[in-house]
């Protein structure tokens, strides 16, 4: 077993702070740059009050474009829409300084929804039709037609905009090839592999055919187009590099699991100034721990676990149940650092409780709610300085008033947590 | 080898692209529930119309309402509660909100049937545009709904599983009063591949096969019995002994042929899962043939019906429909 690097600390106090990725288009942001809907006064006063709030330079340049949209009835020019995407980022840049979070992007901003933005902008894909995820909400699903090819840097644009306008760590998170794969038809190389084995219908192996077009789909994805993604993003001053995966442990089998880290640590290889995490959420932990010490570059996983834990105050097992999992890890010699996962991202409908405020379906976590989560995780992993301190994911389904308040006791729940420590 | 071939659909169908559109703006408040009855309506009416067109022998009207497979069952069934939390549907990237049993299941008095018949399909809406044609249903069986469900009350899984069962009997026979001439029940849970298979140490084949000899009997309607996300080669000798079931229906993009070839399907009709219903990659209808072709040689049922291997909501309507025609033109085939 290769030691785990331990995560490179480029900031000195303990207990960083950091988002996960994405939090909501504001309302001005989508209706500005579409022709076929209409921006009104409310979504205007919306970007005032989060511009003063938030403190964001020259703000006023923005209403002023808002509010020319708004009278014109024309559908915006291409500088408008470019113009109102950067605002975009710039309020969540500040969303994220001004709460004193040590790690910021740029919100997702640009970003059509994480597994869309990726396959748009890559050759080989097709973007098929909307298939069901739960209810009434859907995502657009695409098959692999032909052997994935880099076309254009995906993340650089975003990623030399956010470097310019912010001098915090930057964490550029990006969506992860077993995710890529698990959520994408694999016609190409399934057809590839037929063709291949010759037309006996009744010998067909459909397992065996499904998993080695799976792998080489993955390790040609990461080869033709992650690592020359990843140079790109390093060679122009990218250092930390968040890797999304929440397809990891949906089929919970060794070829699966050690198909994920096979992919990961090709993608990761070589690239020695860049620090990548690994971002999972709502996902079988045990399992993924079992493997966790086989990634080789990864120094940081940030996981979720407010969600699986109780609203009560207190740093024991009783009162944390769901951080019991970070123990898990430990067994299994992982010793990397974590992304505690210390706040609530969906909606909730339990009752509130001595560490919370609840507030419709929305759930307000106190700062000493996220001390004692922080505290009984440095208990456990017995080394804070392995701790680093986030959301549970992206905060892109609650409003901008919450996400806020979330991340404001996200950061003052990590104050409380060093004091202690350093007491 | 069988002399005939047919064609039917698994189970839900994928919503069409206007009735996701409308969906979405139902969700976000934009337009009413009548416009969105309206548009599930015409996508059920212009699913069933294809199905004809191209032939189809057992008619869907695709459930597409159902926002997931338990969803009108725990509406229907007393007993259970359908909780708020997002579970992942096997080892698919879609979600259900897992139903919690807080009481005795049965279904509900005086209007259970009829309500599910009446909110969860779309038949009585669609006037005389199946006439003449065999109507088909898919439900989820006993034991996976047991399975997927948290359970608060039944001491015994074997006693939830029975009740299920007896309500499910009593749903079975309502419908098929009402002209469903075919009730699938799909198990995934019996054969999943990641799952767990037993209740209490009792093999989860055990329990399905002692409730169904016990509390289903045949129906006027056909009964059809489906597995898929997993291999039944060690369950499918047991589940071809079930009396009630005329059908049995195999994921053999799960389970190898080779791995069943000593399979007892006389008497039986073979439910043929080639066309893979989790891939947009679409098999010709000549592959689709030659592989039920040999599958009948292998088995020997006493006929053949062709379908996906599992619910085609998985792909995008426009994929789905092309999966539709594939496999009817298949079973044209082998006529």
């Amino acid at each position: 077993m290769e030691s785990q690097v331990l995560e490179k600390r480029t900031e000195s106090e303990l207990l960083p702070t950091q988002e996960i990725g994405s939090i909501a288009k504001p309302a001005w942001r989508v209706k500005g740059v579409t022709s076929d809907a209409s921006l009104t006064w409310s979504d205007i006063k919306e970007a005032e009050f989060w511009g003063s709030k938030l403190d964001v330079p020259n703000y006023t340049d923005l209403i002023a474009l808002l509010k020319e949209r708004l009278n014109s009835k024309r559908p915006p020019l291409e500088e408008e829409r470019t113009a109102i995407r950067e605002w975009s980022v710039l309020y969540a840049l500040r969303m994220f300084e001004s709460v004193g979070l040590s790690r910021v992007y740029s919100g997702e901003q640009w970003r059509v929804e994480m597994y869309e933005h990726f396959v748009r902008n890559v050759e080989g894909f097709k973007l098929l039709g909307s298939v069901q995820s739960f209810d009434y909400k859907y995502y657009t699903k695409a098959s692999v037609i032909s052997p994935p090819k880099f076309r254009n840097p995906i993340h650089l644009e975003e990623f030399l905009f956010v470097k310019k306008h912010s001098s915090r760590q930057l964490k550029v998170p990006i969506t992860g090839p077993y995710t890529i794969v698990d959520w994408t038809f694999n016609e190409f190389y399934e057809t590839d592999l037929r063709n291949k084995k010759g037309s006996n219908a009744g010998r067909f192996n459909f397992r065996e055919t499904y998993f080695d077009a799976r792998r080489r789909f993955i390790l040609d994805l990461v080869r033709n187009v992650f690592r020359p993604e990843i140079s790109v993003l390093t060679q122009n001053g990218a250092n930390w590099i968040q890797i999304d995966e929440p397809a990891v442990t949906t089929h919970p089998d060794k070829l699966e699991m050690d198909l994920f880290v096979e992919a990961i640590n090709e993608l990761t290889r070589g690239f020695e100034n860049c620090t990548f995490s690994l971002h999972n959420c709502y996902s079988d932990y045990r399992l993924l721990a079992k493997y966790s010490p086989d990634l080789k570059d990864i120094t940081q996983l940030a996981l979720e676990f407010a969600n699986r834990d109780s609203v009560d105050l207190g740093q024991d097992s009783n009162t944390r149940p769901g951080y019991q999992e970070l123990s898990a890890f430990e067994d299994e010699g992982y010793r990397g650092g974590f992304g505690l996962g210390v706040v609530h991202v969906h909606d909730y409908f339990g009752e509130p409780r001595g560490g919370a405020l609840v507030e419709g379906n929305d759930i307000i976590e106190s700062p000493k709610l996220i001390r004692d989560r922080i505290l009984y995780a440095s208990k456990l992993l017995k080394d804070p300085s392995r701790i680093s301190v986030n959301p549970d994911c992206g905060l892109r389904t609650r409003s901008w008033e919450i996400a806020y308040r979330k991340l404001q006791a996200l950061s003052e729940g990590a104050k409380l947590a060093r004091q202690e420590l350093s007491k | 080898m069988s002399s005939s071939a047919e064609s039917a659909l698994t189970g839900i169908h994928p919503r069409s692209e206007t009735t996701i559109r409308v969906s979405r703006d139902f969700d976000r408040g934009r337009t009413t529930q009548d416009s969105l009855r309206e548009a599930f309506r015409r996508d059920a009416y212009d699913l069933v119309c294809l199905q004809k067109e191209e032939g189809i022998d057992w008619v869907s009207d695709g459930q597409l309402t159902w926002q997931d497979f338990l969803r009108p069952i725990c509406e229907t069934f007393e007993g259970l509660k359908i909780g708020a939390d997002l579970f992942r549907w096997f080892d698919t990237n879609t979600f259900y909100r897992r139903p919690t049993v807080v009481g005795k299941v049965t279904v509900r008095e005086n209007d259970g049937s009829n309500s599910f018949y009446e909110r969860h399909t779309v038949w009585g809406s669609l006037g005389d545009v199946a006439a003449g044609k065999r109507k088909k249903l898919a439900l989820p069986g006993p034991l996976t709904i047991a399975a997927l469900l948290e359970d608060k009350y039944y001491p015994s899984k074997k006693d939830l599983v029975k009740d299920i069962t007896q309500a499910l009997a009593i749903m079975i026979d309502f419908l098929a009063n009402k002209g469903i001439s075919c009730i699938q029940l799909n198990e995934p849970s019996l054969v999943y591949k990641y799952g767990p298979s037993e209740f209490g140490g009792e093999a989860y084949q055990d329990i399905f096969s002692n409730s169904i000899s016990d509390h289903l009997a045949r129906s006027r309607a056909e009964l059809w019995l489906h597995t898929y996300f997993g291999d039944c080669s060690k369950v499918l000798s047991q589940l071809l002994k079930l009396e009630p079931f005329e059908l049995v229906g195999i994921d053999f993009t799960q389970t190898p042929l080779s791995d069943i070839e000593g399979c007892d399907f006389s008497g039986k009709t073979l439910g043929c899962g080639c066309v893979d219903g989790r891939n947009s990659l679409i098999e010709s209808p000549d592959w689709i043939a030659d592989f039920s072709k040999q599958a009948s040689k292998v088995l020997r049922p006493q006929q053949i019906v062709i379908f996906p291997s599992t619910d085609l909501k998985y792909l995008p309507r426009e994929y789905a429909d092309h999966k539709l025609r594939a496999v009817a033109q298949a079973a044209k085939l082998l006529r």
